[in-house]
């Protein structure tokens, strides 16, 4: 069950990378020139439905295996998340555009979300993998 | 196997109920971080605008104080025409130490920006204000005609600027101040008039008169005078007597820095208020929740009690159990706390509209600790209570407890 719960909020934070930049934070108006911040929401638009598609694969396969590689790609796609208006493509230079005040945030928290709930899916099919482990006797202090 | 290593292998395996007072923990480390974070930022961004303000007193042509107030705060941009005349008037006065005429120009075309950005011209001869910064931080690098910008300005691949369709080298950045100032272009007299030359031609005017020429705007018509009073003098004696001849208004760098003060007192106390009944209602409630999940593990209890386990020693294990819980609930909502409040800061900045800047590490160092310490607090009376309830009653109750 919590397996399941995981991988919803990964699709969930997938379909916001993907149009949250064109929705709930969008970037700068493409009017007349298209500037950084329009190509960065066309990225998170393919790198967020790739992230959701990966979540919904969570959601059906059962696998431990499968769920591990899947866990390890959707930290992937969450650093990109994170990268793709930090560092390949960037957003508008000056601090005053809505792009950088609102954009990047909302597009940092989104992935840095997505790479810590992928990091639990991954810890509890690793973890589900080896099994819990015996049970040691303890010995109490005093 | 020592107490510790019992509490984390059974909060691992979810085993201690704790999920509640968890969860609670985390809401209280987020608004403390939060909270003190957001105080600081304001204070030192209190900080930064009173050393940055240079003089005592600005004279602005009369109903143009507000705006006044609007560059300095938050680099509106503003355009006002005052004689340059009344600057011989001023510097005669008694306890006037030094003046020095500043041109405010908000810029329609800037390459950098689609919003208009502030250009403030500067005469290098009798500037007190603006030089100081510039020798301070960038003056091997500063070159006559070239522009100095403040943070929050973008500028070209080419280290220039284009305004009015002319490329100007940018010889130097300030550091972020968190004021306005960070949104404004620093340029020398002859540069504004080649900016407002530039202008015209282009059709834009400038000034109250809309036939202002760039020579007119430099020698006969300015935006503001600001005043540096004589030490010993007092700056409201020196306004009352510049009131007194000069027809403008007055903005005491006093009055302003009151006004940003007082803004920032509001939200301090507020969040000050909020810190302490924020804790003080989640002591309460995990009080609660720690006395219900210990009473529900009574049987655990008296297993430990049968091992050997002593009153002092359940009690220590409660306590532990209770403290760890709050601790990683607290590093897990400073942890939110940080995700939001760092990316989001410029955003959180243009929304209070005061001087804004996040503090240095040493300090978020020293806020992080505040927030574990407090939450960390939070538990200790619940955990203490927990365990006396706990370690009270006698073995064979605890494991008989609930059987008919």
């Amino acid at each position: 069950m919590k397996n399941k719960v995981i991988a919803v909020v990964t699709v969930v934070l997938g379909l916001t990378a993907a149009i949250g930049p064109r929705t709930i934070f969008p970037v700068c108006s493409a009017a007349e020139m298209k500037m950084k911040c329009y190509y960065t929401a066309q990225w998170e638009l393919v790198v967020g439905i790739i992230a959701a598609l990966v979540g919904v694969g969570l959601i059906l396969i059962n696998d431990k295996k499968i769920r591990t590689v899947l866990s390890v790609i959707e930290i992937a796609l969450g650093a990109l998340i994170v990268l793709i208006p930090t560092a390949i493509v960037g957003v508008c230079s000056s601090p005053m555009m809505h792009c950088v005040s609102v954009t990047r945030p909302a597009l940092i928290v989104t992935g840095v979300l997505e790479i810590v709930t992928a990091a639990v899916s991954l810890y509890f099919a690793v973890e589900d993998k080896l099994g819990k482990g015996s049970i040691k006797v303890a010995q109490l202090e005093n | 196997m020592k107490i510790r290593e019992i509490v984390f292998r059974k909060i691992k395996n979810g085993k201690t109920g704790g999920a509640a007072a968890f969860f609670f923990a985390v809401l209280l480390s987020f608004t403390v971080f939060a909270g003190t974070m957001l105080y600081s930022s304001l204070s030192k961004g209190a900080d930064n605008l009173k050393a940055r303000l240079g003089a005592d007193i600005a004279v602005v042509p009369k109903g143009q104080e507000s705006n006044y107030q609007g560059i300095i705060l938050n680099g509106e941009p503003i355009e006002c025409s005052f004689e340059r005349k009344y600057e011989s008037t001023i510097r005669s006065l008694e306890g006037v130490e030094k003046v020095t005429p500043v041109i405010y120009l908000a810029s329609l075309n800037a390459s950098c920006c689609s919003v208009p950005i502030q250009i403030i011209g500067y005469d290098p001869e009798t500037d007190f204000v603006t030089t100081p910064w510039i020798s301070d931080e960038c003056v091997s690098k500063y070159k006559e005609g070239s522009l100095i910008v403040g943070s929050n300005i973008a500028i070209d691949e080419g280290n220039t600027l284009t305004f009015f369709g002319r490329v100007y080298e940018v010889s130097a950045r300030l550091n972020k101040t968190g004021t306005g100032m960070d949104k404004s272009v620093y340029v020398s007299f002859d540069v504004i008039k080649q900016l407002i030359k530039d202008g015209n031609e282009k059709g834009i005017k400038f000034g109250d008169e809309s036939s202002l020429s760039g020579e007119d705007i430099t020698e006969k018509y300015v935006s503001a005078f600001l005043v540096s009073v004589k030490e010993g003098y007092s700056v409201d004696k020196v306004a009352g007597l510049i009131m007194r001849d000069v027809p403008g208004g007055i903005v005491q760098s006093k009055s302003l820095y009151n006004t940003v003060t007082t803004g920032i007192k509001l939200i301090s106390d507020t969040v000050k208020m909020l810190i302490i009944s924020v804790f003080a209602a989640i002591t309460f409630v995990t009080a609660i929740l720690h006395i219900y999940r210990v009473n529900n593990r009574k049987k655990e209890w008296a297993v430990y009690r049968m091992m050997g386990g002593t009153g002092t020693w359940i009690r220590s294990y409660i306590l532990t159990e209770s403290m760890t819980l709050s601790l990683l609930g607290g590093i897990v909502g400073i942890f939110f706390a940080a995700l939001f409040y760092f990316p989001f800061s410029d955003l959180i900045s243009e929304q209070i509209g005061l001087p804004f800047f996040v503090p240095g590490i040493l300090q978020i160092i020293g806020m992080v600790v505040l927030s574990l310490v407090i939450t960390a607090l939070s538990a200790v009376i619940p955990g203490i209570i927990a365990g006396e309830i706990a370690s009270g009653t006698e073995c064979y109750v605890l494991m008989r407890e609930g059987e008919n």
